[in-house]
């Protein structure tokens, strides 16, 4: 019985695109073509699209992802594995903690100490006081190692530093790429034994 | 995406996650352009692209353990988690649909592809077919992406959306008529 324009314009795709077909069902497929104009014209069209879906494909293998893509990347996953290797470490004191400072923050060009407050409360409370003598946003902060409890924590003191803009990526937040090259401002809270204990980031208030 | 290509990304994740950089490189070599060429498939925009592939792996260095080797291949993987990127910025943003008209000059992925040597005809061939394949909803959009233009196998389409087969098949099938009818129409708009 001969193909119906319904059953061929079911296949019409797959002839198309050259899909492998049943040879019976694709000769019978062609017969049709010949014999019905409508449905020769929808053959033909599907494989003009075909052809033009290929010079798409081809023309895309030019495409190419923003060379400093991998160095983004790369720079998260190194400041990601420093911040692994703290979390294992995090029984060595003052120099393990200071290495993961260094690490992330290698462009530190400037520490300024800041005192905890008078009355003997915790760092992190003294840095919530003083919230707005400072014109700044901060994150929240971040352990650097992974078993502190940070409010309750009793730390010492905060030190600011500059770390690299990509920093942000390894802890998983969003980075304004314009300002890629521009260093960051970061407070790092160290603990009573002077090691790194969390960090935390901050903007430049709008 | 082949066996033995399959394996060796997997190996290579597998030292990825145990801290080698060599081997995070050597993978994100191999697979961040496929990856950036779907998003934008997908998206139409480099920015988005870009901030997609962004994702993808920044979510292998956050959790070096997300890929699981029972559940499919490393592409297919990589893919998915592109693909699930996409939707949730097609969702939030609603970019997509936000075509520029005909004659008006593309800021997205028409003008962004270079097309050396190509005649002027192809690349507004190529163009207005790309403008067609942004128009279609999502689930016709991804399968033209994966099998027309990453030329992968319906089977390996249907591992990275997750779905059946004959899905795929039936979804592409759609998909290409819509486009045809979508070309007809711009063409038809032209004369």
């Amino acid at each position: 019985m001969p193909m119906r324009c319904e059953e061929f314009l079911s296949l019409v795709e797959a002839l198309g695109r050259g899909d492998l077909l049943a040879e019976g069902e694709r000769r019978e497929a062609l017969r049709h073509a010949e014999a019905c104009l409508a449905c020769r014209s929808e053959l033909e069209e599907s494989l003009a699209l075909t052809g033009m879906l290929r010079s798409v494909a081809r023309n895309s293998q030019a495409v190419e992802a923003p060379p400093d893509l991998e160095a983004r990347l790369m720079s998260a996953f190194r400041l990601r594995q420093a911040a692994r290797a703290s979390f294992w470490q995090r029984h060595r004191a003052w120099m393990s903690a200071a290495a993961s400072v260094l690490v992330l923050g290698f462009a530190l060009v400037r520490v300024t100490p800041r005192p905890a407050a008078e009355d003997g409360r915790p760092a992190m409370a003294a840095a919530k006081m003083n919230w707005d003598e400072v014109d700044e946003i901060a994150s929240d902060f971040f352990p650097l190692q992974g078993d502190v409890d940070l409010p309750d924590y009793e730390g010492r003191g905060l030190v600011r530093v500059l770390v690299p803009r990509t920093t942000l990526l390894a802890f998983g937040l969003p980075m304004n790429h314009e300002r890629a090259f521009e260093p960051l401002q970061a407070e790092v809270l160290i603990g009573e034994d002077g090691a790194a204990k969390a960090i935390r980031f901050l903007n430049e208030r709008p | 995406m082949s066996r033995a290509r399959d394996q060796e990304d997997a190996d290579l994740l597998r030292l990825a996650a145990a801290g080698d950089e060599e081997a995070f490189s050597a993978f994100f070599r191999r697979r961040y352009q496929s990856v950036y060429r779907f998003a934008l498939h997908m998206s139409g925009s480099p920015a988005t692209a870009e901030e997609v592939t962004q994702e993808v792996f920044m979510a292998l260095i956050r959790e070096p353990a997300g890929y699981d080797s029972e559940r499919g291949s490393v592409a297919a993987f990589l893919y998915g988690v592109a693909r699930n990127h996409v939707l949730r910025v097609q969702k939030t943003e609603r970019r997509f649909t936000k075509l520029p008209d005909s004659g008006q000059e593309d800021a997205g992925l028409a003008s962004e592809i270079p097309d050396p040597g190509a005649e002027l005809l192809r690349a507004d061939e190529v163009t207005r077919v790309r403008r067609a394949i942004l128009a279609l909803p999502p689930p016709f959009r991804e399968v033209v992406a994966l099998c027309e233009l990453e030329e992968m196998s319906y089977l390996e389409a249907a591992e990275v959306l997750g779905c059946p087969v004959g899905t795929v098949r039936s979804r592409l099938h759609r998909a290409r008529r819509l486009l045809r009818e979508e070309l007809r129409r711009v063409a038809g708009g032209c004369q």
